[in-house]
């Protein structure tokens, strides 16, 4: 009995138009629906089908390829059906509904995964990869996360892990079986074991920043006065990127976005255009919070066109002055924190991506070093190296508590077995699969 | 066949599990027979001369305040105390006494003799009766059958056990002593699983053939603790023990007749101890140390007869002799006994209950070394819950159980029935997690409301144990006044520590890492606390206390991760649950899942073999 209780159907590509969308259907009654929706035509597990599925009442939704896996040779490890249709908002709509009047309900977020994890077919950290490599946004991201998939991230844990029971196991001893004083030198043994897993850990951790920004990119608000060439800059970036950019729609008429790729970093440019045109008492108060697009930025690009212009927002985040147009004015301004570009030709535009380069320490990244990507995997590496580095500091004192090292050096390796799922209680796991977009 | 007689429980056995459970189940009232194959042996310390020790202290401590003998029966017959482990931290010192043991027997067995409700019979059980999944009668070697409504076997090492010396076999529980066979034979019918086990103990010698003078002297500690706040007049002897080294000669003869132990021809089939090994084991797992030391004990008072610890064997007794020979002090020993090695069935514990009664069958309660265990104190710890948990069964009432994070008892517990030990089990203070709470110097304080719930504590040792938790709170109030920096920096500089400017909580001067609470005597007006109690138990309060101060954060920390992991401990899983549901699984970890069915999520977490994704998948299933 491989398959859970509960037959589910969701879509498993975005909404919207595009060129072909995919329908999964997971659980016991999946053949039996879709045998219904095929009008009887049997669908060869393992083998895609070009299959008309119907409507309820007969009518012909459409003409998809379905392929049919049995469990427990599927993704989640449950009888699963995978329907690709045409990619049409309306069809997809019509499919689902017509499962769900044969007896499947929807589909909770990240349902699918879930499954796959309770049958065994992935491992927390894979779970969660999976989740990331759904959303990562360049093909850099999508290696590294396929390289946690395979578990390079637990391979790494596991060294610093057992490094860390070896100097556990030594103390221990210590305190439970040898009958001998403790030496100053088996302090300092014990201290530089745990210094290597302290840099291991770190190593670990530093990759977090870097894990998300190639997963979640990092976002660029473009702030300034109307005119002052927001939109201009944006239209050259994304001119400048061809190959690799499309202009997304804002998701308000003010807000147009754009992406580009730097060094495999999606970065998001969002122009904010006509937010500051209005009150001018704002842009007199140095730091700025009441705009939502500034308050979750990474960066801001303030761009300005008067070179006399004395005062300059300042902002939480990291940002850049950018005085553009500079091909009309014959002074420039004497201030190396400010950019001097011409949006229009692009003159030092370069300079200014380069700039970005540097202020978010965008650096090339290798594809072989696994990286953390959710907040809770940096939690939990963040409260292990605390523990860590407390018991270091202990073995550094005169005569410390043997005890206490050993507490602080099992709450270390607790940490890491969180962050590997080992004694993941229940919400944990709940969290992690609901972050999962539907579907999936 | 109807029983010739009949009693509400029968404990078998009457060693140190066995007396707890039977002294116990008097107090309650309990008509109990304790039936043993040689009544004079009741209570009998088979091995070292010793009780307590690393975390053992911590096991008789806690006893005490849960209705124990052993606690009390110790101070009565301890020859020295001394607590082991001072140079580590406070929550790791474990008290240890060195034992009269023909004192600790008579007194004992005395105590038995005296209970109203015990029957002491001379046989020897064969056979347990079961009916409808439980035990009615338990039937002897002379045939007879005796009626009951439970039986706590607690065998020893006597079930099917076997010594070695050499290569010479006999069939024996302890030397002298008849080994105990058809327990297992009817256990393993009813459906039980067991396994085999090894221990040792060493050769006593001839107390008048050592040449004392060149031996080193071991006394106890000048400030002893006692065992039982039930010890009135506490006048601790201190008679010492001696130490010497094993030479670079004990280790050649050993090597070249290392052939002739049984451990190393595959004569002996049981596992032993791994943190107790025999002398030949440890020339050869040690090669690289070239001495060994020994400490010679005497087993009771001016006595002849001396115990060697650290030199457990099973080779030829003339090998031991030669050996023994080869080392300072002894160069003209001679014997009294030789040492051996003893082989004996046990049942593998993950059969039971947290209340150390069988899941399979009713009534039926195991304690001791027939559980997996090793040590006077882990066996008598365990008899005591069973005897506590008998009484519950016969009377339908909710039973005891203690957690880990309550005591090491709860540690031992748990870990035999979720780990199934493959050697002999003794306690160890890392096996308690949460070791920094369950320290020896608050056992009373901690466990006073548990054992107040058992009913059996008396009267005495409770209202002491309450005095102590006053006079604690009495001085952690006084510790919270302000002295002046002047006064401060007297006791400040005498141990080098950084003086300070402004007025300091005496608290605070205490938490320096130098500073000890002998240091801040004068400040503390102890007088009247050393008038309140006696001066043994007055040094354990002052132990608390400096650890309550000194190790306050961390037990906080302790206290916190206790309340987080109860939340699994509380997410029961029902007896009928269905494992093969659960095909994701390791099927490794389905078997032990469906063997051991673990009472609750934190039990299952804690089986060997279970990995992290079947507890993930198990909790998911179990949130259904």
């Amino acid at each position: 009995m491989m398959n859970g209780d509960a037959t589910f159907v969701a879509p498993a590509t975005p909404f919207g138009h595009s060129g072909i969308a995919v329908v999964r259907l997971n659980g016991p009654l999946s053949k039996e629906i879709i045998t219904k929706l095929a009008k009887n035509i049997l669908v060869e597990p393992r083998t895609p089908k070009l299959t008309k599925l119907y409507s309820k009442n007969g009518h012909l939704i459409d003409e998809c390829i379905v392929t049919r896996f049995d469990a427990p040779a599927s993704y989640t490890g449950d009888d699963m059906i995978e329907i690709s249709c045409h990619g049409n908002p309306i069809l997809v709509e019509n499919i689902i509904k017509t499962i769900n009047e044969c007896g499947a309900r929807l589909a909770e977020p990240g349902e699918f995964t879930k499954r796959a994890f309770i049958n065994g077919k992935l491992d927390l950290l894979q779970a969660e990869a999976i989740g990331a490599l759904i959303k990562s946004k360049s093909s850099t991201a999508a290696r590294i996360n396929q390289q946690t998939l395979n578990g390079a991230l637990s391979k790494t844990l596991k060294i610093a892990r057992t490094t860390l029971i070896d100097v556990s196991a030594k103390i221990e001893h210590s305190i439970d079986i040898s009958e001998l004083e403790i030496l100053d030198t088996f302090y300092k043994e014990c201290a530089s074991q745990i210094d290597i897993a302290i840099s291991l850990t770190r190593d670990i951790l530093s990759t977090f920043k870097a894990g998300k920004m190639l997963n979640e990119g990092i976002r660029v608000v473009i702030t300034g006065k109307p005119n002052s060439g927001k939109s201009t800059l944006i239209n050259y970036l994304s001119g400048s990127e061809k190959a690799i950019v499309s202009d997304i729609p804002g998701t308000t008429r003010d807000t147009v976005e754009s992406e580009i790729l730097i060094d495999g970093v999606p970065i998001r440019f969002i122009d904010t255009a006509g937010i500051h045109t209005t009150d001018d008492k704002i842009e007199k108060i140095g730091i700025r919070k009441a705009n939502s697009e500034i308050e979750f930025a990474d960066l801001v690009l303030h761009l300005f066109d008067n070179p006399k212009q004395n005062e300059l927002p300042k902002y939480e985040c990291p940002y850049i002055y950018i005085l553009n147009k500079s091909d009309l004015h014959k002074k420039t301004m004497n201030k190396n924190s400010i950019i001097h570009i011409s949006a229009k030709t692009g003159l030092n535009v370069d300079y200014l991506l380069k700039t970005i380069k540097k202020t978010m320490s965008i650096n090339p990244v290798s594809t072989d070093t696994p990286y953390l990507i959710s907040q809770h995997q940096n939690i939990a590496m963040v409260k292990s190296l605390k523990s860590q580095k407390a018991a270091y500091k202990l073995l550094n004192r005169l005569n410390p508590e043997m005890e206490i090292v050993a507490l602080e050096l099992r709450e270390a390796i607790d940490a890491i077995d969180v962050l590997m799922g080992k004694t993941s209680p229940d919400d944990i796991l709940n969290s992690i699969f609901s972050t999962l977009c539907v579907g999936k | 066949m109807k029983p010739s007689k009949s009693f509400t429980v029968v404990v078998c056995g009457a060693g140190h599990a066995g007396i707890e459970a039977a002294l116990i189940l008097n107090k309650f009232n309990i008509k109990t027979a304790l039936v043993t194959i040689d009544p004079l042996a009741t209570g009998r310390m088979s091995c070292n001369p010793a009780i307590g020790g690393l975390a053992k202290g911590q096991i008789v401590k806690e006893m005490d305040v849960l209705g124990g003998i052993m606690p009390y029966a110790t101070d009565i017959s301890a020859l020295q105390y001394k607590i082991l482990n001072r140079s580590k931290g406070k929550s790791v010192w474990s008290p240890r006494a060195q034992v009269d043991k023909r004192k600790y027997e008579s007194f004992v067995s005395g105590l038995v003799g005296s209970s109203q409700n015990i029957s002491l019979i001379k046989g020897e059980v064969v056979d347990v009766e079961v009916a409808n999944n439980s035990v009615v009668a338990v039937i002897l070697r002379d045939g007879s059958k005796i009626g009951c409504s439970a039986t706590i076997l607690t065998c020893g090492t006597f079930l099917n056990g076997l010594l070695h010396i050499g290569q010479k076999k006999i069939k024996a529980g302890r030397m002298g002593e008849n080994a105990a066979e058809g327990i297992t034979e009817s256990l393993l019918r009813i459906g039980f699983r067991s396994g085999r086990l090894k221990t040792g103990t060493p050769p006593r010698l001839d107390a008048k053939t050592v040449e004392w003078n060149s031996l080193s002297l071991a006394p106890g500690d000048k400030k002893s603790i006692p065992f039982s706040y039930g010890t009135e007049k506490f006048n601790p002897k201190n008679i010492p023990c001696h130490t010497t080294y094993t030479s670079s000669l004990t280790k050649k003869i050993i090597e070249q007749n290392m052939h002739k132990s049984p451990m190393f021809s595959g004569d002996v089939s049981g596992v032993g101890p791994r943190y107790c090994p025999s002398i030949e084991d440890k020339v050869h797992r040690f090669s690289h140390h070239d001495k060994h030391m020994l400490y010679l004990e005497p087993e009771w008072t001016n006595s002849n007869q001396i115990y060697v610890n650290g030199f457990s064997t099973s080779l030829p007794e003339y090998v031991q002799l030669k050996a023994l020979r080869s080392i300072k002090g002894l160069s003209r020993v001679k014997l009294l006994r030789p040492g051996y090695a003893v082989e004996y069935d046990f049942i593998l514990p993950s059969q039971l209950k947290s209340t150390l009664e069988t899941k399979k069958i009713k009534g039926l309660f195991l304690a001791g070394q027939i559980n997996g265990t090793s040590g006077y104190e882990e066996a008598a710890a365990q008899g005591l819950i069973a005897g506590i948990n008998a009484k519950r069964v016969v009377a339908n009432e909710s039973r005891f159980t203690l957690k880990r994070s309550e005591a090491y008892i709860g540690v031992m517990i748990d870990d035999l029935i979720t780990k199934d030990t493959n050697e002999p089990y003794r306690m160890f203070t890392s096996r308690a997690e949460y070791r920094l709470i369950l320290r020896f110097s608050n056992a009373h304080t901690r466990l006073l409301k548990k054992g107040l719930a058992i009913g059996a504590v008396s009267e005495n040792i409770a209202s002491k144990s309450k005095e102590v938790i006053a006079c604690i709170e009495q001085i952690k109030d006084k510790l919270k006044e302000k002295i002046s920096s002047s006064e401060a920096n007297i006791v400040l500089r005498q141990k080098k520590e950084k003086t300070i400017e402004a007025k300091s909580s005496l608290e605070n001067i205490l938490k320096r890492p130098n500073i000890v609470i002998s240091d801040l005597k004068k400040h503390l007006n102890t007088d009247q606390i050393q008038e309140r109690v006696n001066s043994g138990v007055y040094e354990e309060i002052m132990i608390e206390v400096e650890a309550l101060i000194k190790y306050e954060g961390y037990i906080k920390r302790q206290e916190r991760q206790i309340l987080k992991i109860s939340k699994s401990e509380h997410i029961r899983i029902p007896e009928e649950f269905n494992y093969s549901k659960l095909k994701s699984i390791s099927n490794e970890g389905r078997e032990k899942l469906t063997n051991i069915k673990p009472e609750n999520l934190g039990q299952a977490m804690r089986i060997s073999g279970i990995t992290p994704a079947d507890i993930s998948i198990l909790s998911v299933m179990l949130s259904k």
